[in-house]
């Protein structure tokens, strides 16, 4: 493959303070590195919460789920499977001595339902018991009698139902009806985009031990123990102070363990706690993709006004998200749909209104982008097929959409649009993808080929980062020194395999200059860190990586006068000492260094206290939903990407032959783990977008629920060419050490692929032809949109 | 998945008396096996390992002798043996295209032939199909884009084997041996289609065990395609197995068998009869895939795949006319 290199240029750093610590060849900031745990990934010593060792005495789980989509229960009986042999226990609603719910932000989802069951795999029970063998023959014998009632199992049943999750959240600029009715070219529709499982490797999992006075440790595969920690003391109807969380690491988490860890670490909670005995919890991959919710598919209909130039007047969108049967974060994934339904460009006038749907499945989730995916779809499909009816070059249509200067520099949720990357981050990807000779290239090879068609496509991402509940942006940090010199890290952030550790561990070396071996990252606790927000929106190395920066800061001025002294200089220069590679010295006089060790040995002994705690909030956001108006982003994201296809027109097979990226992670904290993100993100959002489809039948029952009928791409399904670029000279004021967040914002890069597909498309059909290229761009959805434009 | 009783004989007439007992199920790689005990398809009370057998494994012959394949013998041992690639390549080839290098490592040939349906109603535990015993098919009227395009009035299921429209090609014939008695089975006389009875994809009855496969040798030339939606690995949206038979430049006989198209693997009469008796070339190619996907008869979303049979078909033979021998 070929690439750039992994070494990040120097950036400019942001202030003096940093340049003291900013030694390039002493740190390992912005240098490539191992991520901290990928030889364990791949040895398999890594070890994850079901490969610890049991603890004696160990009791597992086996949730009892609905055999419905929507029904009443009649009737619960499970004094047969009670007397399996091996079963301790068979656990009800009756049993939660607290709330029986497991709504992270609505009250709206019972841990174990009650009366009424409301998708197919919901919990009703579960039976605890010293095997699974033992589980199984118990579940047999639970008698639930379940009198079926009418299910909803679709958007569009829903919105002709009136079943809601929310009400209508409206943004709205201008007279957007009088924009359309002046505009040259109207053009409306319907872009529909489909779930998508997570397919974390590692599926849900909890082992809680109970300890003394009440409490509980759980181990857990979260991204968010904090939640899971509220939700299980709420349940357990005791304080916080009770239960500790720890997350030992993820095989992956996208959002699925945002909140739907929590119903699983309450159960194992519930049951230790009743048993005096360990539980473990762990699902299967079946019962995960059937008791877990998806990424919520989106219906929207849209008005879109333009001028013969190609620019965008007036844009009207309605969008609709399928929530599944409980609100979970619904609200603010659609918000986020809304807030990126502008993607990367300027709508004078406007009105999007969104609404959450309720359905009879699984509650749907956060999953990597978090609506912004879901918006964006929209956006794109309307610049593809405005450039299609207009005749104009599709790339050129969307530069002359981008932001720009006063007044094109407000989003329609009116904030304003500032160090816009776009501009130049464009023309410097079409100038080093070879665009617009390839696609000449590509026109004649559309002229002479009997069959195939190729396309070549480039689409913008502009994202915006923060939690769009402003509050939830703040992190906490806990550095512990030893006397020899070695560092703890403990910090708010969980590592899901994305690499937060590592670059948390290269912020808090650099810090104190020393190397990372020195520094050892733990397990993720809330009795280390407190009220910690969820490692999700991109924000893991922001919010956390900020915070572990004070906390060293505060070290660092703990340990110069300590160094002053030892170094014979005046206190008053204390200020002037720096720690770097390893040693402490005056910045005027490096060749009389001290070892760290040593300085921090002579601190203990002075009575120096050796631990700190750093603290960071994002300063100065906030929206009012009210009047869709405010500041919801610190910054945004910015990345394009052009890909090139190759279309069967006989059996709507296609290739991506070719992709490049140019993506903005500002200074890149660590370059090896942020292309690795890029990489990653991207082909997931290939695998959302042409492979990936997600099936209930009529009955709520989920047809794709193993990876036999679910499809995630592999390494053969990679672009042949992949040619990956993090901009260049890009640092970022204001965010830790210049560097952007990235954990989200690629995965959007793939709807490159899916304009490139309907590029190819159109070469099969006359010039202006409607393309309806349904997504995922399955070989059915590109035959049928190949046999649409032919006919016409 | 339930307790059961867990044998491994060590001689096929023990593997015959204890697969007889009622509830006994046999097991050869567990590919298969394994799903459908996890998806509750299936709660045997005995599972008749054949892994202790000793002479089910091995391959023997070349070109000259045809194939002797032992039923034990892996996809992935097929697919990279040597005699196998020279005497039936697309053979080699259809093993290859199996699902997943693990997958293969496990899968036995003789587990690929009496595999079950991966029809997503019929896995479905909750959905009892005409196939469990009920009174609907739900592909018919359900999500059926990987459903059947022929003989699916009864059960619209397709038979989950892409390594069986390849042996039909080659006629390859079966060694089943039950007890002490042995018989020789056509590949072709293996599969039983829905309509003659719903209960069985095969004629294996209890205490039949597949021993080996013997691939005749022959002079045809051959081409395999399976056509997927996703690039490195997948089940099929068609598959087309052809062997072709020369007089000089005219086809003396063909075989067209089409996988992923019907309820058992589908031999396209019309398309052989297109071929045979006329020289061997674009022409009679182009007659032969249309002729195959005459008679189709698409449910509600699977129509798409009419046109990818006639392409893949016409492709797969376009390799046979390349092919050298």
């Amino acid at each position: 493959m070929a690439g750039p290199s992994l070494q990040h240029p120097s950036s400019t750093p942001p202030n003096p303070t940093e340049v003291a610590q900013l030694e390039e060849p002493l740190t390992p900031l912005h240098q490539p590195l191992l991520h901290e745990s990928g030889l364990k990934h791949t040895s398999g010593e890594a070890r994850y919460v079901d490969d610890l060792p049991s603890p004696p005495g160990m009791a597992l789980c086996l949730v009892l789920t609905s055999p419905h989509a929507h029904a009443r229960i009649t009737r619960r009986d499970a004094a047969k499977a009670r007397a399996v042999p091996g079963v301790h226990a068979i656990l009800f609603a009756e049993d939660v001595p607290g709330l029986n719910d497991v709504g992270p932000v609505i009250h709206d989802e019972p841990l174990f339902a009650v009366n009424e069951v409301q998708f197919m795999g919901q919990s009703v029970g579960v039976v605890v018991a010293e095997s699974y063998d033992a589980c199984r023959a118990a579940a047999k014998l639970v008698e639930v009698d379940y009198e079926p009632l009418p299910a909803i199992t679709t958007i569009d049943q829903a919105i002709a139902q009136g079943s809601w999750l929310s009400d209508p959240h409206v943004m709205k600029r201008g007279d957007v009806d009088a924009e359309l009715w002046k505009s040259e070219v109207k053009l409306s529709g319907e872009v529909r985009t489909g779930g998508q499982e997570h397919f974390y490797l590692e599926t849900q999992s909890t082992l809680a031990l109970p300890e003394e006075d009440g409490s509980v440790r759980l181990l857990c595969s979260t991204q968010h123990p904090s939640e899971v920690q509220a939700i299980v003391a709420h349940v357990l109807h005791v304080g916080r102070h009770l239960i500790t969380v720890e997350v030992p690491r993820m095989g992956g988490g996208f959002g699925g363990k945002e909140t739907q860890a929590a119903p699983f670490a309450a159960m194992a909670a519930l049951a230790a706690l009743k048993l005096k005995r360990p539980v473990k919890i762990w699902l299967n991959r079946d019962q995960d993709m059937a008791q877990t919710g998806k990424r919520h598919p989106f219906m929207t209909r849209y008005e879109a006004g333009f001028a013969r130039s190609g620019e965008l007047k007036a844009l009207k969108l309605e969008l609709f998200s399928d929530g599944g049967f409980s609100t979970d974060l619904s609200r603010a994934i659609l918000d986020r749909a809304m807030f990126h339904s502008d993607n990367a460009y300027y709508v004078p006038a406007l009105m999007f209104t969104g609404r959450v749907c309720k359905t009879h499945l699984p509650s749907n989730t956060a999953f990597r982008g978090f609506g912004g995916p879901q918006g964006m779809a929209v956006i794109e499909a309307i610049m593809s097929r405005a450039a299609e009816v207009l005749g104009l070059d599709p790339a050129e249509l969307r530069a002359k959409n981008f932001y720009d200067d006063a007044p094109r520099n407000v989003t329609p949720y009116f904030m304003e649009v500032k160090h816009d990357r776009m501009p130049r981050l464009w023309k410097e990807l079409l100038a080093s993808s070879d665009y617009l000779a390839r696609k000449s290239a590509i026109e004649s090879f559309n002229a002479s080929h009997p069959h195939a068609r190729r396309g070549l496509a480039i689409t913008p991402v502009k994202f915006g980062i923060s939690f769009t509940t402003s509050f939830l942006n703040q992190a906490g940090a806990l550095v512990v020194m030893y006397a020899d010199g070695t560092v703890q890290l403990n910090h708010g952030g969980t590592e899901m395999g994305q690499g937060l550790h590592t670059k948390m561990m290269a912020i808090c070396a650099h810090e104190l200059g020393i190397p990372p071996a020195s520094v050892r990252a733990m397990t993720t606790a809330t009795d280390k860190v407190p009220n910690t927000s969820a490692t999700a929106a991109s924000s893991g190395s922001d919010l956390n990586g900020a915070a572990v920066k004070v906390a060293c800061e505060t070290l660092r001025a703990r340990l110069q006068p300590v160094a002053a002294r030892l170094l014979g200089v005046p206190s008053e220069s204390a200020g002037d000492i720096l720690f770097a590679g390893g040693k402490v010295f005056l910045r005027t006089r490096p060749e009389l260094a001290l070892p760290f060790g040593k300085v921090t040995q002579e601190a203990y002994l002075s009575q120096v206290p050796m631990s700190a705690t750093g603290f960071y909030k994002t300063p100065d956001i906030s929206y009012d939903k009210s009047t869709g108006r405010g500041k919801p982003f610190h910054y945004f994201a910015y990345g394009a990407a052009v890909s090139e296809v190759e279309l069967s027109g006989l059996t709507g097979e296609h290739r991506v032959r070719r992709v490049d990226i140019l993506h903005d992670v500002g200074a890149s904290l660590v370059p090896t783990i942020d292309r690795g993100q890029v990489e990653g993100g991207f082909i997931q959002g290939v695998g959302w977008l042409t492979c990936e489809e997600v099936l209930f039948d009529a009955k709520g029952y989920l047809l794709t629920h193993s990876p036999d009928t679910y499809k995630i791409p592999a390494f053969g399904d990679a672009p042949l060419d992949f040619r990956v670029q993090l901009l260049e000279d890009a640092a970022q004021p204001d965010v830790i050490h210049g560097s952007k967040a990235v954990g989200e914002p690629p995965l959007m890069l793939a709807l490159s692929v899916v304009a490139a597909l309907r590029h190819a498309v159109t070469a099969f059909g006359r010039p202006g032809a409607h393309v309806d290229l349904k997504m995922p761009c399955t070989p059915e959805a590109l035959l049928n949109a190949i046999e649409a434009v032919r006919s016409v | 998945m339930n307790a059961f009783e867990w044998v491994a004989p060590k001689t096929t007439e023990q593997v015959s008396e204890a697969a007889r007992a009622q509830g006994a199920v046999l097991k050869a790689g567990g590919v298969d096996l394994l799903d459908r005990l996890k998806n509750n398809l299936e709660a045997p009370s005995r599972v008749v390992s054949l892994q202790a057998l000793k002479g089910l494994g091995g391959i023997a012959g070349d070109a000259k002798a045809g194939l002797e394949l032992g039923a034990l013998v892996t996809l992935a041992q097929l697919a990279g043996d040597a005699r196998v690639r020279a005497a039936a390549p697309k053979l080699a080839e259809a093993c290859w295209h199996v699902a997943t290098p693990q997958v293969r490592n496990m899968a036995t040939l003789g587990g690929n032939l009496a595999q079950r349906t991966h029809c997503w109603y019929f896995r479905s535990e909750h959905d009892v199909c005409r196939r469990k015993g009920g009174s609907t098919c739900f592909a018919q009227r359900g999500d059926n884009e990987h459903h059947a395009l022929f003989g699916n009035g009864v059960c619209a299921s397709v038979h989950a084997s892409t390594v069986a429209p390849m042996l039909l090609a080659l006629e390859a014939v079966l060694t089943v041996e039950n007890g002490k008695s042995s018989r020789q089975l056509r590949l072709e006389d293996f599969f039983v289609p829905p309509e003659k009875d719903l209960s069985r994809e095969n004629v294996l009855q209890p205490g039949d065990v597949i021993t080996r496969v013997r691939v005749p040798p022959s002079r045809a030339k051959t081409g395999y395609l399976k056509q997927t939606a996703k690039e490195s690995f997948d089940w099929p949206l068609a598959v087309a197995a052809v062997a072709v038979e020369l007089d000089g430049a005219t086809c003396k006989r063909a075989a067209v068998v089409l996988g992923a198209a019907a309820p058992v693997p589908l031999r396209a009469r019309a398309a052989e009869a297109a071929l045979v008796g006329k020289p061997f070339g674009p022409d009679s190619i182009r007659e032969a895939a249309k002729a195959a996907v005459q008679g189709a008869s698409p449910l509600s979303g699977n129509g798409y795949r009419v046109p990818v049979f006639e392409v893949v078909v016409r492709r797969a033979l376009e390799q046979a006319l390349e092919a050298k021998s």
